[in-house]
């Protein structure tokens, strides 16, 4: 059997005397789209960060394609195919739409296909196309978070990793977002680890999920089973 | 009553001088816009810069050659700076860092004048007299020499910053420096580029003034002085905003000599700087954060 795309492996992290996360294990196989549950201070985006590498768990490792990589920097990371789109969206203010997705093609990897993936992105998003020589600080919240999207899409991820992508979005655009999530696994082939507070939504376009809870997973299954559970429903579905 | 010629002659030397400031604080903008370290030992930096434009004219390189070996050594030695002790202190209090750069300050400083003697060193060059007369103007040729110098430094500084992917990331990180790791950028290369190049514009700027001023151990200090006020000016970490800041600064000391004591042109600088801090805190070119 090949090894899973991502494996974490029971992480424990710290900041500073305070543990965020209690021996968090997920898996996350080529092709699938996973959702990654929870209320806010479950420590879904400390789990992402340790995956992506700004954080190092105490305890713990993360398995990238069977190779152990918890000790490797995050910026490495990015060339070997993990993209994460930041809680917050972290658009760089004062460079133009156009740097910020020049920027996101550091890497080797994506710097060969620059031209091709920015083609794609403003096809995806024309809004961001039409504004790309304006600074990103001046789009609005909607706008800068297809500007987050886009830019991890310039890196060519394999693992796409998106931080409460419809934060702060209107209902509809909120909408739009975590079906762009189900897009982009279906048309691009990328694998998505999707990171939402929306249940209801996430549950829609996950094929599995796990949730989280004051940092230990709790739960995890396809969204029929965790629909039909009597504790999701009465606390993350409000039925 | 001051002739019209020769505020216009007093004009031209303060911008000529004040591209020279330019240079110096545009490092300094840099170092803090992307690192948010205050680099006391800059004007020590600008002085080993013309210190080794010195030691190579010596050796009969000419000094223009040896503002870019100067760029070169000094490049260099921020490098290493920057992975020996700045690296080490980018989370720490601010006094740490305050203290750390100064104490960069006294071992650069006092470490030439054991090394070297506390002597006063001059580059005779042969352009060093040459002048040439403009209408009414008479400009020397080793300051009109600084000026172009400096304008392509900064023309060099803009398309490294805004047309290179490099430049563009270097730019990035200073703006959010964990976004930038996740871009795939190595943040640490990019602070030791910015220290480099930070310090090392600064060596350049040592070597070019060199070509009408005295090399001597402390001369750093003054110059480190103006650095700050120039940056303050324009507005904390904007490059281009240090850049006119400095040449604002240059012109008024040099036009206020006309109406002062000389000996007091720098202390009408530093008054129409703080009077301009009062009105705009954020400096002159700066928007806030």
């Amino acid at each position: 059997m090949s090894p899973k795309l991502l494996e974490v492996d029971s992480i424990e992290v710290f900041y500073g005397e305070f543990q965020a996360l209690f021996g968090v294990s997920l898996s996350v196989d080529k092709g699938e789209l996973v959702a990654l549950l929870g209320a806010n201070g479950a420590g879904k985006t400390t789990t992402l960060r340790t995956i992506s590498g700004i954080l190092r768990p105490r305890r713990g490792r993360i398995i990238w394609r069977g190779k152990d990589i918890t000790d490797t920097p995050a910026y490495k990371r990015v060339e070997m195919g993990i993209s994460h789109v930041p809680e917050g969206r972290g658009i760089f203010p004062k460079l133009t739409v156009y740097e910020n997705l020049r920027v996101a093609a550091y890497t080797k990897r994506a710097k060969e296909k620059f031209s091709e993936s920015l083609e794609m992105v403003y096809n995806l998003f024309p809004r961001l196309r039409e504004r790309r020589n304006q600074l990103a600080g001046t789009l609005s919240g909607g706008e800068q978070q297809m500007l987050a999207i886009g830019r991890a899409l310039i890196q060519r991820p394999e693992l796409l990793m998106m931080d409460e992508p419809s934060l702060g979005l209107a209902p509809k655009l909120a909408r739009e977002v975590i079906f762009l999530a189900k897009k982009l696994r279906d048309e691009y082939g990328i694998t998505v680890l999707l990171v939402e507070q929306n249940v209801r939504l996430s549950l829609k376009v996950a094929d599995r999920a796990y949730i989280l809870e004051t940092g230990r997973i709790v739960m995890e299954g396809t969204p029929e089973e965790l629909e039909k559970n009597p504790k999701v429903r009465e606390a993350y579905l409000g039925i | 009553m001051v002739a019209a010629v020769d505020l216009l002659a007093s004009t031209v030397d303060g911008i000529l001088i004040g591209s020279i400031y330019a240079l110096v604080g545009v490092g300094l903008a840099l170092i803090w816009g992307v690192m948010e370290i205050i680099n006391f030992a800059h004007g020590d930096y600008m002085m080993l810069g013309a210190l080794t434009a010195y030691f190579l004219y010596l050796a009969g390189i000419d000094p223009l050659v040896g503002a870019v070996a100067a760029f070169v050594v000094v490049y260099a030695l921020g490098v290493l700076t920057q992975r020996a002790v700045i690296n080490r202190i980018l989370d720490a209090p601010l006094l740490t860092q305050i203290a750390v750069t100064f104490a960069i300050l006294l071992i650069i400083r006092y470490g030439v004048e054991a090394a070297f003697g506390p002597y006063t060193r001059r580059i005779a060059s042969w352009y060093a007299n040459v002048y040439y007369h403009v209408g009414p103007l008479t400009i020397p040729l080793p300051k009109l020499i600084a000026f172009i110098v400096s304008l392509l430094v900064a023309a060099g500084l803009y398309i490294f910053l805004f047309k290179t992917d490099t430049g563009i990331a270097l730019r990035a990180t200073s703006q959010n420096r964990v976004v930038a790791e996740l871009m795939g950028i190595n943040v640490k290369r990019m602070y030791d580029l910015a220290f480099g190049i930070g310090v090392g514009i600064a060596g350049l700027a040592g070597a070019i003034l060199a070509l009408f001023y005295p090399i001597f151990p402390e001369m750093g200090a003054f110059f480190a002085l103006i650095a700050f006020i120039v940056v303050v000016l324009g507005g904390f970490g904007s490059v281009f905003g240090a850049y006119l800041g400095g040449i604002l600064i240059g012109v008024i000391e040099s036009v206020s000599a006309l109406f002062v004591n000389p000996a007091l042109k720098d202390v009408v600088a530093f008054i129409i700087f703080l009077l301009i801090i009062l009105v705009k805190p954020t400096g002159l070119f700066g928007r806030g954060e």
